[in-house]
């Protein structure tokens, strides 16, 4: 074959190229078929494992993190109750932008600093990198920013977040109960907070009844 | 590869009408045209819509909350789905049926996603949503890879598409807080799509490549929406057109060669058409989306029915049918949105009609033109 022009020569070189990566590809392939049944059962094990990774650590959080209550705020009762779980809102979802020095986009991990007064915990600072270590007065929550205003403003801007834990789970047909009671103001959640500010709602109490996550064993 | 059966039935009994074929040649390629088959067959084809419906019974089974049962049993319940479907399709491989097989590792993909989607309700995780449709889109590609199932992979591509969107427009409900705060490029679904067309592409199965096709030309389109300002979609027509551009250059390079060649050529075909695609959608949106000025519009009419003529033109050439219907349509939407934007406008019909007729001249210089190189270059190469 006469390789005279750039063009030729560069389309020969890309056909080596192809005919190595096809060699390559079918090399691949046949092993691939001939480990076809233990490879079944890789995916399987692999999925599966994915599955149990979530539960554990989940069980883990939910068994060995720090322990807090967070009263719940009422929430436009339009977007309250979506099929058959309950949006929870709380009053560290709204943060006031005077809380944040650096400016915030939406997506941002965050992590917001609860101080502890008169028994209810509120936010004190905000950040994108974690700070000093919770004291038994102080614990740190980690989020993601779902709005933040443009601009740092001084006149007082607010910033949405989200924790992870806006959402429980009912069973079917008692979510408009629950509904009732959190516009009633007398919803609170019990949260645990594993040492990197991941939260995981442990369980809720609504009008004096109590609904946990029932452990696993 | 895309030349339908039909088709190559006809020419096929054109080429033994001109005697280019001898008799036994004919039959040997009639009978080797039976024997690859006619893709899956209707069992299949039934077996695999079974488990689409499987799967939505196992997730409105999660969504429905049986909070009646234990939640071990629940987790034992999808696991046993789990490795069931998993050992189905073991079972369905060692007996030959492979359409069956692919079926039931659908199924184990469909019941893994269920099973996230349960464990994420059953410890109220709202979290990242996305995050949950990448782990179920990354169990679908590691099952389509290894075990060499393209419905896996179709439903990896798919589920990749609804990872990309929804990190883009963000929310808990797609787009619910509109253009505010949208992120910047989604830049990791590239890797994804690579990820995927490389499955596609040892499986030999082309409609999985063209699927990754219509994912990266959505993609791209979809930025230049998303981000303020007209610069979106000039990136969007450029890549566009530089898409098409790399595809003619490979196609002109390999033409006429066998095997590799060929297959070079195929592949530039299928590729030209999505660049043109994009790189039409992103003039489309300069044009008629944006705020022009007269001359800019008429300057980006030009460059876009110069586009679509080169590509007719080249796909006539080279034989992209694909592409040259493509360009028709194209062509046609072009000249029809061009006549409603400046109908009833100050400048009204006359200027349409300049535009039009000033394009019509320029087009009819440069096809003659492409015409003369066009026969230049067969002379030389006939020589």
């Amino acid at each position: 074959m006469s390789t005279n022009t750039p063009s030729q020569m560069m389309a020969n070189a890309t056909h080596e190229g192809a005919r190595a990566a096809d060699a390559s590809g079918i090399r691949f392939t046949s092993w691939l078929a001939r480990w076809r049944y233990a490879l079944i059962a890789i995916v399987a094990l692999l999925q599966a494992a994915a599955l149990l990774q979530m539960i554990v650590s989940r069980e883990n959080l939910i068994a060995s993190g720090r322990q807090i209550d967070l009263k719940v705020v009422p929430v436009d009762p339009r977007d309250l109750f979506r099929g058959d779980y309950v949006t929870l809102s709380y009053g560290i979802s709204r943060l006031p932008q005077a809380l944040v020095s650096e400016q915030l986009a939406r997506g941002d991990r965050i992590y917001v600093r609860l101080v502890r007064k008169d028994g209810n915990w509120e936010p004190a600072a905000a950040a994108r990198q974690r700070g000093k270590p919770d004291t038994p007065e102080e614990i740190t929550i980690a989020g993601r920013v779902t709005y933040a205003p443009r601009q740092v403003t001084s006149t007082g801007g607010t910033i949405t977040v989200d924790y992870g834990i806006e959402k429980f789970f009912v069973p079917e047909g008692t979510g408009r109960e629950l509904e009732k009671e959190v516009n009633a103001r007398d919803v609170t959640a019990h949260i645990a907070i594993a040492s990197d500010g991941t939260a995981a709602i442990r369980g809720i109490t609504a009008a004096g009844h109590r609904y946990d996550v029932e452990p696993l064993f | 590869m895309w030349i339908s059966r039909r088709r190559l039935a006809e020419d096929l009994a054109r080429w033994r009408a001109n005697d280019w074929v001898t008799a036994e040649g004919e039959s040997h390629v009639r009978h080797d045209l039976l024997e690859r088959g006619a893709g899956p067959g209707l069992p299949v084809v039934l077996g695999i819509l079974g488990v689409v419906l499987l799967g939505f019974a196992a997730m409105s089974f999660v969504a429905a909350n049986w909070q009646d049962m234990p939640r071990l049993l629940r987790l034992a319940m999808i696991f046993s789905g789990l490795f069931g479907a998993y050992a189905a399709a073991a079972g369905l491989f060692a007996r030959g049926l492979d359409g069956f097989a692919h079926a039931a590792i659908l199924l184990g993909i469909a019941v893994f996603g269920a099973g996230i989607m349960l464990i994420a309700q059953m410890y109220h995780i709202e979290g990242h949503p996305p995050d949950a449709v990448l782990l179920w889109a990354m169990g679908g590609l590691a099952a389509g890879i290894l075990l060499r199932s393209n419905p896996a992979l179709a439903a990896a591509t798919v589920l990749f598409g609804v990872w990309s969107c929804w990190e883009l427009l963000g929310g808990s409900v797609f787009g619910i807080y509109g253009r505010e705060g949208l992120r910047a490029v989604h830049w990791a679904l590239l890797p994804a799509a690579a990820a995927v067309a490389v499955g596609f592409a040892l499986n030999r199965w082309w409609p999985g490549v063209h699927l990754v096709g219509a994912l990266l030309t959505g993609w791209l389109i979809l930025q230049g929406y998303l981000f303020h300002g007209d610069l979106g979609h000039v990136v969007v027509a450029l890549t566009g057109a530089a898409v098409v551009l790399g595809a003619l250059y490979v196609s002109r390079a390999s033409k006429g060669g066998q095997g590799q060649e060929a297959l070079m050529v195929d592949w530039a075909s299928a590729i030209l058409g999505y660049g043109l695609i994009a790189a039409f959608s992103g003039l489309w949106a300069m044009q008629f989306f944006l705020r022009q000025e007269t001359g800019a519009l008429v300057l980006l009419a030009a460059l876009t029915l110069a586009l679509l003529v080169v590509v007719i033109h080249q796909g006539l050439m080279l034989g992209h049918r694909g592409a040259v219907w493509l360009g028709y349509v194209g062509f046609s939407a072009e000249i029809f949105a061009l006549y409603v934007k400046t109908v009833g406008s100050l400048a009204g019909s006359s200027l349409f009609f300049l535009v039009a007729g000033v394009i019509v001249i320029a087009l009819a210089a440069m096809a003659w033109w492409l015409h003369q190189a066009e026969s230049r270059h067969a002379a030389e190469t006939l020589s």
